[in-house]
């Protein structure tokens, strides 16, 4: 499944450059300084709630593009850059919308023994697969369904995510070790950090759990 | 028919096209604040109204209407709880801002439409 990602990524690699330009790198930014900002902030009192919402919001709302793309590519079709911008910004309010719903769900489930707050979780990570049907209720059953068929194997993607995320971030931290660190620095190796890595998830996260409905031999 | 698909979809791009060109206003140093918040209102509202038209075609008026109190209460949440603005304690500045939000994605819908059945050639 994973050579399989990557030869997607090598037969689309202009649009995903394109898409790594113009979508990730300004919502990185745009979160990264909310998060910044959140935490610079005196009056607030529940920053890290806030900030785990952009960070969450930050890794599921470049996803449609990467969902199409390689839905097209199963149908062996190439896809246009302006097409997954499009579909972007089609796709922007109903997962904005449904995820803070969700993440405000389960923050409140917290006091219930986190039970809630995992199947939030869940929800979130599988949820942005769904969204190119056309009825927000369509999606949220299917979502239900496939977190029913492979539910405990769900937690496993989220600690390779994380995994991923922090062995990254960790090298790439010890370059700035011996200099003099500010927050654009830390701002461009979040984004460089995020380019790297995001489309690659998305292509494999897009093959596991779609792979019976795009007609892929996986 | 109406679609809620494509109502929160309206939001969604007015949402996102208000982002983008206070972005790009940011730039710019405009003097009058007051002026910008007014810019920045037309343009959120005013896109919501068109893309209301656009993408719910059957029923634009109820889609403008709908999608101007979600994004207005949206935007006070947002203002009360993220910035800490102190609006939930001005009744009449809530009343004040949400009528004029859906007075002017309704004029926006109104001549959308206006401009649609005109290109048409079904104006009666």
């Amino acid at each position: 499944m994973i050579g399989e990602a990557f030869k997607i990524y090598s037969r689309n690699w202009f649009p995903i450059l394109m898409w790594s330009f113009i979508i990730i790198t300004p919502i990185t930014v745009f979160s990264y300084l909310g998060i910044v900002y959140v935490y610079s902030n005196d009056i607030l009192h529940n920053e890290s709630f806030l900030a785990g919402w952009l960070l969450m919001l930050n890794f599921i709302l470049c996803i449609p593009p990467f969902l199409k793309m390689v839905k097209k590519d199963g149908m062996d079709e190439t896809i246009k850059v302006t097409e997954g911008l499009f579909f972007f910004a089609k796709r922007f309010g109903v997962i904005l919308l449904v995820a803070t719903i969700v993440y405000a769900l389960g923050l409140m489930g917290m006091y219930l023994l986190f039970i809630p707050t995992v199947v939030a979780i869940l929800f979130l990570i599988i949820f942005p697969f769904f969204v190119e049907s056309l009825s927000v209720w369509e999606t949220i059953k299917q979502t239900f369904r496939k977190m029913r068929d492979e539910n405990l194997s769900i937690i496993g993607d989220i600690l390779v995510i994380a995994g991923l995320n922090i062995v990254l971030w960790t090298s790439l931290m010890m370059f700035l070790e011996s200099y003099e660190t500010s927050i654009l620095a830390f701002l461009i190796i979040r984004v460089t950090l995020n380019v790297l890595i995001l489309p690659v998830l998305y292509i494999y996260l897009s093959l596991r759990y779609r792979s019976d409905d795009f007609a892929l031999d996986i | 028919m109406f679609s809620m698909r494509k109502l929160i979809q309206a939001i969604g791009a007015s949402i996102l096209i208000t982002v983008l060109f206070s972005f790009i206003i940011g730039f710019f140093n405009i003097p009058s604040f007051s002026g910008y918040i007014v810019f920045q209102m037309i343009l959120t509202y005013g896109s919501l109204g068109y893309f209301s038209v656009k993408w719910n075609p059957k029923t634009p008026y109820t889609a403008a209407f709908l999608g101007a109190t979600i994004v207005s209460i949206l935007s006070i949440l947002t203002s009360y709880f993220l910035l800490n603005i102190l609006v939930l304690w001005d009744p009449a500045g809530i009343g004040r801002s949400m009528t004029w939000a859906v007075l002017l994605t309704l004029l926006v819908a109104i001549i959308t439409v206006y401009m649609q059945q005109r290109k048409v050639g079904t104006l009666v």
